[in-house]
């Protein structure tokens, strides 16, 4: 990954240059105009939930006393109060049952599984399907497909046996809830001295992953590929973004962007690379494989870089850039590192951030990669006009102190969050909403389904199921077909043209060089209103819900309602109900068809609410 | 620049904007130096403004020059290559039998080089002009992006069409760069080409169900569909996207677009690029409203086999852009132009044949018979909008490995960014512009001013305007 200079060569030629200001006064206005277009994170949750929860039926409970359940309500609570700002009301049972059903499973209820919650009297009816999900395979699914995202786990140059095995191993870590810190220290730590998978080296594809090729696509840069695993593994467990000072100090570039970052040299990136000096990746080459050994001589300042500017030579002793601790030349160097990394506070705020992101639409620091060291501290505030940098210092600290305590489990952690009356709250939000209130968490953000979620939804809600084939990759023997896409190990392992259109449509990401790209797009819309894939689901055919409500002998009532459970997890008004009942009883089939499409394309289904 | 007039523009003051003008603050005196355009303001940036529009055709994979736009002889080369000279260009006319016939309406570039070997991010460079940098990515607009950014104001009522549509770009290893922190309209429509062009109108017989299900989704919805009020303009409403397809789906103009007669089909090679190509200029034609077109010619990455005439390889992908290519340019220089009489729709239209990168020359490997990546020559073309007509800009060495003469004023080879900046020059873009308010807060520059391992100042590579 090369840095992305942007400002960076402008303050040198700058102050060689004479300021010119000749740039027309309109030149200048154009700029407002394109700054202004820009999209803040804060802003776009707010003006997207305004949008979307105005447009659906009334949502939300009548509940608005909420009782505060845990750290979490203390702290945003207690800020909502002391702001005198108001929150929204509880999620209604069924808005609740889809929203948490999306979140840990990233699936939708069936409707047995809606009914059976919504019909229940229990008082702690919310907390005990939390903890349901929470235990099910599908919660493993969920999250070992999003942690493989988040990882970018995928085949190229490493290979497909490597990356089924760090998806297994993965996914066995979550369903034993094994300790994050744990888990992350034995992705650095990883060694694969066989190029043939053995059992013990599937965590080394995490470190593979970031390998660095020099002139040719097969041969190795050890010191390029240390700076990109220091950067990677910053950006991913400590949310900070080194990738400005691997290439140069901060000085002079980043006084608008980061202010810890300003005082950084990149001296300092290679001094945390050192640790990775010893470390050497090496691609075997035409095979998809690699191997991992710890028999390099050290980080080389003045190794010749090929994605990054020149190195021009340091002395260098392994030092953790957070505290300054400097490594034991004579131990392993990497597990010193695995430990400065893992035991330092920022680890645990990075990691409930980010969780915390999937959880309330918003991070407490957004984006989740951008923290600045500098402005964490209300006791210490950073020099006017800067501000302190997350919008809830004492709840970030301590919901990560709370995660370290609770041995760094991520079910504990998600579990907290879920539990909160602030999770909890409605989207919808009565009175006037002011973009001003959006750092408070005081209503729930919406998102849009990702593209795995709204493919499993579509074939949860008709029945109608890809059953995609895959063989075990040793015996190649088939195994059972996967029904749901989080259940693949990659994006590329399963699917046919139909599904995997609509995936790249709703923004999937190849784990090779994108991430998920959020947004809607027009051909979202035609996706949904006309592709083959909706098409042959929602038709009277393939043995779909639509074909089986209409060669029942229920009532039209009866498939009315039926659908709108299985597609929005929800009963229809009496308005919708009552219309919806007019199609059908005009033409069974072509009402109960024109629906279930009308429901795949309303804006409850796309959303997550 | 005072902290008032930064303060000025902007009207209501959050969390973020504080952040922004803080750091602004902090630099105090040097703030006009941080911006490019006044570093460079002297040069007085004068944008040719030579194009309408730009189809770019992403030669996916890393095309083997020397068996293509500058092809090398050798032991190696397979007969019915017939390398033949033409003029300053050396071909293999037996699989490019189509491109002589429009050689004197375009110009072949062979002095270009690529900054990384890796397809993924080489192919972000092409669409971006940018290295990629994983914290940057979700804000960085590709190309096509910020032209219909800069050409939104020239949007007709009837324009149904979005400003940007990419072709096969699914599958690309970069993925399709999107608008980044650009509004969402200036995103490319993901179309995939196949045997023929996708169904945007309804497929016959569906047009009257989809209508009538499109109807009751509104009965349904009622006035939940209406726009909000408040909300800032960059933001999107989902059923805008709703209403957008909607009106492509119902435009007269669609099915005649998206129709490929079978002599059209034939004429351009009977392929997926060919297909493509008849599309984007059935959509030039049409005019409406799309003025970027990126598309896509995959499977190029001829590690093995190179010459072997099985389905995907050299040859085979040759013959494709071959028909493709030349029928194309063909076809935009017999059509008039609607907006300036006397000029046809090629003039008016620039159109980019490049690869991320090209590969190894001299002979091909013992081992798998084929050509590794190579980022030191490769070559493209360009033709229209503005482009000089049957000039060759470039050259190489014997093996085709080292460029021996650039061909233009910088005397270096050609960068994506320097594509970018004619790309942007040719549409009147002044390619120095700089956004400042990302969400990232670092500056967005058009093109910058340093690749991933060389500060350099890019620019248009003026030899290629006539």
């Amino acid at each position: 990954m090369r840095l992305h200079l942007l400002s960076c060569l402008i303050l040198a030629l700058a102050l060689g240059a004479a300021p010119a200001t000749q740039k027309s006064d309109s030149f200048r206005d154009e700029h407002k105009d394109l700054d202004a277009r820009t999209q803040r994170p804060d802003k776009q949750v707010s003006d997207l939930t305004k949008s979307v929860a105005a447009k659906l039926p009334h949502i939300g409970s009548e509940t608005r006393d909420l009782p505060r359940r845990n750290l979490i309500d203390e702290h945003l609570f207690d800020a909502m109060e002391k702001a005198n700002i108001p929150h929204a009301s509880l999620s209604s049972d069924e808005e609740f049952c889809r929203r948490i059903y999306l979140d840990l499973t990233g699936r939708i209820p069936t409707t047995e599984q809606l009914l059976a919650f919504v019909q229940s009297q229990a008082t702690d009816k919310r907390d005990r399907l939390i903890d349901e999900l929470l235990d099910s395979q599908a919660w493993v699914d969920h999250w070992g497909y999003w942690y493989g995202d988040l990882f970018r786990n995928c085949a190229n140059r490493i290979g497909n046996p490597a990356t089924r095995n760090f998806d297994q191993w993965f996914r066995g870590c979550l369903k034993e809830d094994r300790p994050y810190d744990q888990i992350v220290a034995e992705m650095l730590t990883a060694s694969a001295p066989n190029s043939i998978w053995m059992p013990d080296s599937a965590p080394s594809a995490f470190l593979a992953r970031w390998h660095v090729p020099g002139d040719t696509m097969y041969s190795d840069r050890y010191e390029d590929t240390a700076d990109e695993v220091i950067v990677q593994s910053s950006r991913l467990f400590l949310g900070i973004n080194y990738q400005c000072i691997s290439c140069h100090g901060g000085k002079g570039f980043l006084e608008r962007v980061n202010l810890d970052l300003v005082s950084k040299k990149r001296s300092e990136l290679w001094a945390m690379a050192a640790f990775f000096g010893r470390m050497r990746i090496r691609i075997v080459p035409f095979q998809d494989r690699f191997t991992i050994t710890e028999d390099g001589t050290g980080y080389d300042a003045a190794a010749p870089s090929s994605v990054r500017m020149p190195r021009k030579g340091a002395d260098l002793q392994p030092t953790f850039i957070l505290s300054g601790e400097v490594g034991n030349p004579n131990k392993p160097l990497r597990p010193q590192f695995a430990q400065l990394l893992t035991r330092h506070p920022q680890f645990a705020r990075a990691t409930v951030n980010l969780i915390w992101k999937q959880f309330f639409g918003l991070g407490i620091v957004d984006p989740v990669d951008s923290f600045d060291m500098a402005r964490q501290d209300p006791a210490h505030p950073p020099p006017s006009p800067w501000t302190v940098q997350p919008t809830n210092p004492a709840l970030l600290n301590a919901l990560g102190r709370d995660f370290a305590e609770n041995r760094f489990s991520l079910k504990h952690l998600m579990r907290q969050m879920a539990r909160s009356s602030a999770y909890q709250l409605s989207s919808h939000f009565d009175g006037e909403w002011k973009e001003s209130y959006t750092p408070y968490f005081s209503r729930h953000y919406v998102r849009m389904l990702t593209a795995e979620q709204l493919h499993d939804a579509i074939c949860q809600a008709t029945l109608v199921f890809g059953n995609y084939k895959h063989k075990d990759m040793v015996y190649k023997t088939d195994l059972p077909p996967f029904r749901f896409w989080t259940e693949a190990p990659t994006p590329e392992e399963i699917g046919d043209g139909e599904a995997k259109s609509i995936l790249r449509t709703f923004g999937q990401a190849n784990r090779e060089q994108f991430d998920r790209q959020s947004g809607g797009s027009i051909l979202q819309a035609m996706t949904l209103m006309n592709s083959p894939f909706v098409n042959k689901r929602i038709r009277a055919e393939n043995n779909s819900r639509v074909e089986q409500l209409v060669k029942s002998d229920k009532t039209s009532t009866a498939i009315v309602d039926e659908l709108y459970l299985a597609t929005l997890s929800r009963r229809p008004r009496a308005q919708e109900k009552e219309l919806a009942i007019t199609w059908l009883d005009a033409d069974r089939k072509q009402g109960a068809e024109d629906l279930q499409w009308s429901l795949l394309n309303k804006l409850d289904f796309i959303f997550n609410y | 620049m005072t902290d008032k007039s930064i303060t000025h523009h902007v009207p209501h003051l959050n969390r973020r904007e504080l952040l922004r003008i803080g750091g602004l603050s902090l630099v105090g005196g040097f703030l006009g130096a941080f911006r490019p355009y006044n570093v460079w303001a002297a040069e007085r940036i004068k944008p040719m403004a030579t194009a309408r529009q730009v189809l770019f055709i992403n030669i996916e994979g890393g095309m083997s020059q020397v068996d293509s736009l500058d092809a090398k002889e050798g032991s190696w080369t397979p007969n019915y290559f017939e390398i033949k000279q033409f003029g300053e260009l050396k071909l293999p006319s037996g699989i490019m039998k189509n491109l002589p016939g429009v050689l004197d309406k375009i110009t072949v570039v062979r002095s270009l080089a690529a900054w990384d070997a890796v397809h993924g991010r080489a192919q972000y460079y092409v669409q971006s002009a940018h290295p990629l940098n994983l914290a940057l990515a979700k804000e960085v607009p590709a190309i096509g992006a910020v032209v219909c950014q800069e050409l939104a104001k020239e949007r007709k009522p009837d324009d149904s069409l979005p400003p940007y549509i990419a072709m096969n770009m699914a599958g690309n290893q970069a993925g399709l760069i999107n608008q980044g922190f650009l509004s969402a309209e200036f995103g490319p429509l993901s179309l995939a080409i196949g045997d023929g062009p996708p169904a945007l109108a309804p497929q016959k017989g569906m047009a009257q169900t989809l209508t009538r299900r499109w109807e009751r989704l509104q009965q349904l919805d009622s006035t939940l569909r209406q726009r909000q009020p408040g909300l800032d303009r960059s933001f999107v409403d989902y059923h805008e996207y709703y209403r957008g397809a909607w009106a492509i789906m119902n435009d007269p103009r669609v099915p005649k677009i998206f129709n490929i007669s079978d002599e059209d089909k034939k004429r351009y090679g009977s392929s997926a690029i060919g297909n493509s190509l008849v599309l984007a200029r059935n959509l030039f034609q049409a005019d409406a409203g799309t003025r970027f077109i990126l598309a896509s010619h995959g499977g190029w990455d001829h590690h093995g086999d190179i010459y072997k005439e099985n389905s995907r390889n050299h040859p085979v992908l040759i013959r494709e852009l071959d028909a493709a290519f030349a029928s194309l340019i063909h076809d935009l220089d017999a059509t008039p132009s609607s907006h300036s009489p006397g000029k046809t729709l090629l003039d008016e239209t620039l159109v980019v044949c490049v690869s991320e990168f090209g590969r190894t020359p001299g002979p091909i490997s013992e081992t798998r018979q084929g050509r590794e990546h190579f980022i030191h020559a490769h070559s493209g073309m360009f033709a229209g909008g503005g482009m000089k007509k049957g000039a060759v800009i470039g050259k190489t060495d014997g093996l085709g490995g080292t460029i021996v003469e650039p061909g233009w004023a910088q005397k270096r080879p050609i960068y994506m960014e320097d594509i970018a900046c004619v790309i942007y020059s040719a549409m009147g873009i002044d390619w120095t512009k700089t956004i400042e308010s990302t969400p990232s807060g670092r500056t967005f520059h058009y093109v910058e001013p340093a690749s991933g391992t060389k500060y350099m100042k890019f620019e248009p590579v003026q030899e290629l305007f006539a």
